[in-house]
């Protein structure tokens, strides 16, 4: 910059004049800002979207099986209503024939008018008729004694008056016009019934046939939901291990090399620090998921999962304190610690953590039949860090620090899995195959020189049941 | 909190420590980013990218030289950056710019001086105001100018040139100086009659 040397009277004038010009930044510049210097942050808001994602999820299978309940007792309610229909019509058909009968009985000159009204009674189904209102809640013979009060005075009425005449004399009721005139009026009465209960039987009918469809879509409702879901059970043994980076240099560090160690006795830490060698340690991973058919052969998955995961470092132990330093990234040697005391002798570090992760993913077929499936899935598992031993290099490269604050807490791991599926004849579902866990970031916070990520190769053992 | 506490607490990525500073240097770089600006909104984001920048390589300052120099100088390279992004500034200079010019110098609100200076640089062609921005306010030389901007030396002078005579022919429009001002006190300069 020529730092105003040669400016005149305008350039100082200019800059004087705005020197102290200022203006206020609306509050989401600093919002913005910050969400993006802690992404972090952003982590709870992400796990909530996530949980009430799960609900919905679900919310939505279990209603799902409240309406394949309901309607496997609807369908039963329906097959009874049918069932009665069907016992009801063969009583009543029965009862019709028995009146015909009984109305066949008596002379053949009466026989002909009244085997009018047989036919007609036939034909019409009017017994059937009759009863059709009582179907749900009477037996046979209470819908006989309730009958319709429009139609069972004329029912009765035909049959006493009938029966009377018969009895009485076949002559008279042949010669005497009045009463075949009373006869005339029955049957017109009954025609007006007959009529009646046929729109009724009609409307009862087209009851009938909505059931059915209705028992046709629930039978496809029940046949889809008893495969959409299920709930997985599973723990992963595994060996875990981690890669280790230098952010500044890029160098990878190798665990079993001599540039790190924990220094092993008090006056020759310089010559002595050769003994370190970083394991990979038996891991476990235990969780529950609920998987969702979202396509025929690809179901999206969401659980809840604890991790344990850890490896050891075997290194010589300080006989006393020490002093030492951890290089930051942000700031060159930021003394952040530390002291660290130990037996004298050979240690070994336990670098564990627990995690508690929410996975979400998806599995495909690859393969298979109904008894034998062969799956590969994928997740992505947003984590938090319970609890961890964490020891850190020092800036020397001498020492290990335990030193916790420097802990990243949220994470992300994600895993990629293939498997076998195999289907009891219980109906339940063993799960088995090889499975990779790689955590995404650090272990440690950004300041940290050093990026660690860990990383697990496991065998995934699990039982599923669909609901 | 004093500035050594808000620079160690920031670089720890201690929010209190960023919120202080950023309420400490943000009025006074908004200031300088809306004089680059079309607008406000474009000048908040030029603010809000130089921010970032800024806690992202804070680390880095040395403490050689004053922090809130430090803090300018990023966030005018910002500046320079965003409107780099959108345009090509060897071709911001033409005619009709100039008669944009004019019909927008009347639109200068009368208000403090300060503020009524910042609009005239703002009502100035792009590549005008972007030049006189950086040589007359922020000090950097034509040099410097052409290398940042990627245009020549002589062109940025020139623009400079032009852009001198069109801001203060506004800004004696405006009554904020008076006629033959700087050439009565200081004799260098010249109002080109555009």
């Amino acid at each position: 910059m020529e730092k105003y040397n040669n400016y005149n009277g305008f350039e100082n004038f200019l800059r004087e004049s705005v020197e102290d010009f200022r203006m206020i930044p609306s509050k989401k510049i600093w919002h913005s800002i910050y969400n993006n210097m802690h992404p972090d942050k952003k982590w709870p808001s992400i796990t909530i979207c996530l949980l009430i994602l799960g609900c919905i999820l679900f919310a939505d299978v279990a209603n799902n099986i409240d309406i394949s309940k309901n309607t496997i007792a609807t369908n039963n309610n329906a097959a009874k209503v049918i069932t009665k229909v069907a016992i009801v019509n063969n009583n009543t058909l029965a009862q019709a024939k028995a009146t015909k009968q009984y109305l066949n009985v008596g002379t053949e000159n009466v026989g002909t008018k009244v085997e009018k009204i047989t036919n007609l009674i036939n034909s019409e189904k009017l017994n059937a008729n009759l009863i059709i209102d009582e179907l749900e809640t009477k037996s046979n013979i209470e819908v006989i004694e309730n009958l319709n009060e429009d139609v069972k005075p004329a029912y009765v009425f035909e049959n006493t008056k009938m029966k009377s005449t018969i009895k009485s004399s076949h002559a008279e009721f042949l010669v005497e016009d009045d009463k075949e005139k009373t006869n005339s009026k029955n049957v017109t009465e009954l025609k007006k019934v007959v009529a009646k209960e046929i729109e009724k039987k009609q409307t009862l009918l087209a009851k009938l046939n909505e059931s059915k469809e209705a028992t046709k879509v629930s039978s496809k409702i029940i046949n889809t939901s008893k495969s959409s879901s299920n709930v997985s059970y599973y723990l992963t043994p595994s060996y875990g291990y981690r890669t280790l980076v230098n952010k500044n240099t890029g160098d990878n560090f190798n665990g079993n090399s001599s540039s790190v160690a924990f220094a092993n006795t008090a006056n020759n830490i310089t010559t002595d620090y050769k003994i370190m060698q970083d394991k990979a340690a038996l891991n476990l991973e235990l969780g529950v998921a609920v998987a969702y058919n979202i396509a025929k052969n690809i179901r999206f998955k969401i659980g809840a999962q604890a991790n344990y995961t850890n490896f050891v470092s075997k290194v010589s132990a300080l006989g006393h304190p020490t002093q030492t330093t951890l290089s930051s990234a942000v700031v060159q040697n930021e003394v952040r610690s530390s002291i660290y005391a130990t037996a004298i002798g050979n240690a070994t570090l336990n670098r564990s953590n627990i995690q508690v992760s929410l996975p979400i993913g998806a599995d495909i077929v690859l393969l298979g039949n109904e008894k034998i499936k062969w799956y590969a899935g994928a997740s992505i598992q947003p984590t938090y860090v319970v609890n961890n031993n964490a020891f850190v290099i020092s800036s020397d490269s001498k020492y290990y620090v335990y030193e916790k604050s420097l802990q990243r807490k949220l994470n992300f791991n994600t895993a990629v899995e293939t498997y076998l599926s195999f289907k009891t004849e219980s109906g339940v579902i063993f799960n088995v195959g090889p499975q990779v866990r790689y955590q995404i970031l650090s272990s440690y916070k950004k300041m940290y020189n050093y990026s660690e990520k860990l990383y697990n190769v496991g065998i995934k053992i699990g039982i599923s049941t669909s609901f | 909190m004093t500035e050594e506490q808000m620079l160690t607490g920031s670089i720890r990525n201690n929010t209190a420590a960023q919120d202080a500073f950023y309420q400490r240097f943000s009025p006074r770089m908004l200031g300088v980013c809306y004089r680059f600006a079309k607008n406000r909104e474009d000048a908040e984001d030029m603010l809000q990218e130089g921010f970032i920048k800024i806690f992202s390589e804070l680390h880095k300052f040395r403490n050689e030289g004053s922090l809130e120099g430090w803090i300018r100088k990023i966030i005018v390279h910002t500046c320079i950056n965003v409107l780099k992004r959108n345009k090509k500034f060897s071709e911001t200079v033409d005619i009709v710019y100039a008669t944009d010019f004019y019909s927008n110098a009347d639109l200068v609100p009368s208000i403090l001086q300060a503020k009524q200076i910042v609009e005239c640089i703002r009502i100035l062609p792009l590549g005008y105001r972007t030049v006189l921005n950086l040589y007359a306010i922020e000090g950097y030389s034509h040099k410097e100018i052409g290398a940042i901007l990627e245009i020549g030396e002589s062109s940025s002078r020139s623009q400079y040139t032009r852009a001198k005579a069109m801001l203060e022919e506004v800004l004696i429009k405006k009554n904020i100086v008076e006629k033959n001002q700087f050439k009565n006190n200081f004799g260098k300069t010249t109002v080109v009659n555009l």
